[in-house]
């Protein structure tokens, strides 16, 4: 409120947090004006790292930085205030993915998908759940935790669950860039719906990994919540999305309703990306005709708000655990092999024939940005426990990398390097 | 149906306030829902209150009063004071946008009128509280034990107190109906002058009072105190504006993202500093404005976020109002809103005609100086701190004021605006700057920054702009096409 600093006497050792806070200031402003400066962005994409994931890591070092003691200017109590950009977030890739899934093409799949996923990505998920158990079976057991706990199992999952999706990304379209058009389709309908089968394991993990509270449910009447809930809310903004809005309303409105049902899940300890993931799912085939409208101003705000998202998970991050940087070379390992094993086995299964780049996209497809969510949203609904950390740093770092690698397969491959991109 | 959808809410809300995880962490869930909550409220109230011709501000307020826990208590305590951060990113909007209308040049002629009705409504305007407040202490049961010069001194203290304005208020009705025009103008120089006035004559006014009830700290360590918030806060201020201007100029793109990362920061290190972000980027604002050439491109990049950030805003400033109090000090708050409005009015009315001010200045200028928010609540809670008990009644009877005021003054203010005849002025000069602006930086846009989609009035680039259809939605956001 206006006039709020008059009242606020300066915090003890005032002159020591000016000047720290105006060193870090300077840092984050260098920082930013550097980031879009259009020299530097020219250098990324020479580099090839100007991807959305890629492109997104320097604000996640700038809330690094940020939260580091020497800078001081994101303090604990800060980061707390901050929680909710993360729910804004989360809710937002919710229902950007939810948002694509139009239920009248399910019909349309390519054939075999069942066995596609099934082996490839169940593969993956099976060898990521072992090499999970282990490591972090180890990690607890060098730091005097018991080792047989249900979170060592709900741990392992979520790596597993988060490290074994692909995603329909650009990098991923550039790989199969030489095969026709039909199977580039069918491979970016497989691909999202890879990314589906991480939401609903994050959903079925929320819904049976949850904490004692006022409301003593079931395990499995929470599973029903968890899909009880976005109907419910579904209605709601349907009936607000209806109302006539000029564009600034719009997207208050949206903004309000992604912040209301991203917020009201994990209120309910239930994971605001799936419940806002059902929500954006029954919007997109509810009729109307807002949903180009909604379409839009979802993704001309995802990147924003994807990053802004990325800095205040950045002053979440600890990565100082070796732990984390060794699982992360794990996953991203134990992945190429377990989808290459898949790839194996699954074309010689089915009745369908597939050019070599196509399958070998498949194989090196990079992680994209939900696993990313999938595991922010974890650490915000099992905070503070050091498994969900390495977890975090496995498959935050482990995106960047496979991002970094379908590029160079790319190049090695010869194709031509992705064109700078605007948010 | 927005009845319908407002019911809905709150029936979301109340089951959300009934669960609890037993582990009582906090993960950022009830703020989260909170901004949700307040965002719709406020918006579906606002709509509501402007088909009854009343402000959306007001509905904004009444929002977040049905949700305060005065009333059917949907926010957690802990989920408003976790949205201390993002007032303190939208005042800093506020004052910003604040600073960039406050074009030097063109205010010029009406600096003469902005001095005298600040001397005499805002200066007469505190002393005469203040002499009010003394003439009813002994109804008055914190100050009716007191001796008489204590008493005297902490009646003009809490005068003081009970004359600040708030520019946000003003700067948000003038953008809700697009206004402008010799009242908006004089009025915003007015309330943004009366700012540093009050603070100074606050200052000033407890330190007197702290010494007559011998509690006070010496006068020089307050001065070196107040010295630095003040010349500290516009030193800084000017600083920013200069980083802010060099990285419009050097970085093409929109820069709505930078702006907000800039303003989150700088809110925080201020906190901390105590420095006063409202003055730090009021300052930095004028300085855009007045002395670089980026004035324009920063108002656009603002202007952007101006709804959701003023729904928000308002609904917690009504959320955080104390109903109760007014149960308990309500007749003594309500003489005093009175009085402080008759007062307001009177010496704007004179002070307008001594400096033979236009005829809408005369008649209408008083009304802008009567709403109150922010500053006001800011300075009784610095009451509370600085005189232990005494200052925790007064600061009750503030918040009574200070309550009646929220809810009253912008309705007043807007009638003024619509009778001067300024609101939707601002519409077709704008639109004018819009195709101006654009014609002359026709590829900027399009270049990349990772600060992109923040585009100054990128996502909102069609919105029908009138007073009537779209609150805060001002006519710079309108296409050339329209």
């Amino acid at each position: 409120m206006d006039g709020l600093g008059l009242v606020g006497a300066a915090e003890p050792g005032a002159s020591g947090v000016v000047v720290k806070t105006l060193v870090g200031l300077t840092a984050l402003v260098v920082l930013a004006y550097l980031g879009g400066h259009p020299m530097v962005r020219r250098l990324e994409s020479r580099l090839g790292v100007s991807r959305v994931v890629a492109a997104g890591l320097p604000f996640l070092l700038l809330g690094l930085l940020a939260r580091h003691e020497a800078i001081g200017v994101l303090s604990d109590r800060t980061v707390d205030h901050l929680r909710p950009v993360l729910h804004l977030g989360l809710g937002w890739i919710g229902l950007v993915v939810g948002m694509r899934v139009r239920l009248d093409q399910l019909g349309d799949l390519p054939k075999g998908t069942s066995t596609i996923l099934g082996i490839g990505t169940g593969l993956p998920f099976a060898a990521l759940l072992g090499v999970g158990v282990v490591v972090l079976g180890l990690g607890r057991w060098a730091g005097g935790l018991p080792l047989f706990d249900i979170v060592l199992l709900r741990d392992a999952l979520l790596l597993a669950t988060a490290g074994a999706v692909a995603a329909d990304t650009e990098s991923l379209r550039l790989a199969a860039k030489s095969v026709e058009a039909p199977v580039q389709r069918a491979l970016a309908q497989l691909t999202s719906l890879d990314e589906l089968i991480g939401l609903l394991g994050l959903g079925l993990l929320t819904a049976y990994f949850r904490p004692p509270s006022t409301w003593a449910l079931p395990e499995t009447a929470w599973l029903f919540i968890t899909f009880g809930m976005p109907a419910v809310v579904g209605c709601i903004v349907y009936a607000i999305l209806r109302v006539p809005a000029s564009a600034t309303e719009s997207v208050a409105l949206l903004l309000g309703v992604v912040a209301f049902t991203a917020g009201m899940a994990s209120e309910l300890r239930l994971s605001a990306l799936v419940v806002c993931f059902l929500v954006g799912v029954l919007l997109t085939n509810f009729p109307g005709d807002y949903h180009e409208r909604v379409r839009e101003l979802l993704e001309r705000l995802e990147t924003s708000i994807y990053f802004l998202f990325l800095v205040v998970a950045g002053a979440l991050w600890d990565p100082s655990g070796a732990l984390g940087w060794a699982l992360m070379i794990l996953v991203v390992v134990t992945r190429l092999l377990a989808r290459w094993a898949a790839g194996r086995v699954v074309w010689r299964r089915i009745d369908v024939v597939w050019p070599a780049d196509a399958r070998r996209a498949l194989v090196v497809s990079p992680l994209g940005t939900l696993p990313i969510a999938l595991v922010v949203n974890a650490m915000l609904l099992y905070p503070g426990e050091p498994g969900m950390n390495a977890v975090f740093t496995a498959i935050i770092a482990g995106a960047f990398l496979s991002e970094v690698i379908v590029q160079l397969y790319s190049r090695a491959a010869g194709a031509t390097p992705v064109p700078p991109e605007v948010p | 149906m927005r009845v319908v959808v407002l019911v809905a809410l709150i029936g979301c809300m109340a089951a959300a306030r009934s669960f609890t995880a037993e582990d009582g962490l906090y993960v950022g869930s009830s703020s989260a829902l909170a901004v949700g909550y307040l965002l719709l409220s406020a918006f579906f109230m606002g709509s509501l209150l402007k088909s009854l011709n009343l402000p959306r501000l007001t509905g904004y307020l009444l929002a977040g009063m049905l949700a305060g826990a005065s009333l059917l208590d949907l926010i957690p305590h802990e989920a408003l004071d976790n949205l201390s951060v993002f007032t303190g990113v939208a005042v800093s909007l506020i004052a910003l946008t604040a600073g960039t209308e406050l074009d030097l040049r063109p205010m010029r002629p009406l600096m003469k009128a902005i001095g005298w009705v600040t001397l005499l409504a805002v200066v007469g305007g505190a002393i005469g509280l203040g002499l009010f407040i003394f003439a009813i202490s002994p109804w008055l049961p914190f100050l009716s034990e007191l001796a008489l010069v204590p008493r005297f001194a902490f009646a003009m203290t809490l005068g003081v107190v009970l004359s600040a304005q708030s520019p946000a208020v003003v700067v948000a009705l003038r953008t809700e109906l697009a206004a402008d025009g010799p009242l908006v103008r004089t009025v915003l120089g007015i309330v943004v002058i009366a700012d540093l006035v009050v603070i100074l004559l606050f200052t000033l006014a407890s330190a007197i009072a702290k010494s007559t009830l011998g509690a006070g700290e010496s006068f020089g360590l307050l001065a070196a105190h107040i010295s630095w918030e003040l010349l500290g806060s516009v030193a800084f201020g000017v600083g920013i504006g200069v980083v802010l201007a060099v990285y419009l100029r050097r970085v093409p793109g929109p820069a709505g993202l930078f702006v907000l990362m800039l303003a989150f920061i700088v809110a925080e290190v201020g906190r901390r500093a105590s420095l006063d972000p409202l003055l730090l980027f009021l300052s930095a604002g004028v300085t855009i404005r007045n002395a670089t050439a980026q004035g324009d491109r920063l108002h656009h990049a603002i202007e952007g976020a101006a709804l959701p950030v003023y729904l928000v805003f308002f609904a917690v400033a009504g959320a955080t109002i104390h109903l109760d109090v007014l149960a308990v000090l309500g007749l003594p708050a309500l003489a005093i809103v009175l009085t402080r409005a008759g007062l307001f009015v009177a010496g704007a009315r004179v002070g307008a005609r001594i400096a033979a001010a236009p005829e809408v200045v005369r008649r209408f200028a008083g009304f802008g100086l009567l709403p109150q928010a922010g500053l006001a609540l800011a300075l009784a809670m610095s009451m509370q701190s600085a005189f232990g008990e005494l200052g925790a009644q007064a600061a009750m009877l503030a918040l009574g004021v200070v309550a009646l005021n929220e809810l009253l003054a912008p309705v007043a203010y807007r009638w003024a605006i619509v009778r001067a005849g300024e609101a939707g002025a601002a519409t077709a000069e704008a639109m004018h700057t819009t195709e101006t602006t654009r014609a002359a930086e026709p590829t900027r846009a399009a270049e990349a920054s990772p600060f992109a989609p923040f585009a100054e009035g990128d996502p909102w680039p069609t919105a029908v702009v009138s007073g009537d259809t779209a609150p805060l939605d001002v006519a710079v956001r309108a296409t050339p096409s329209q």
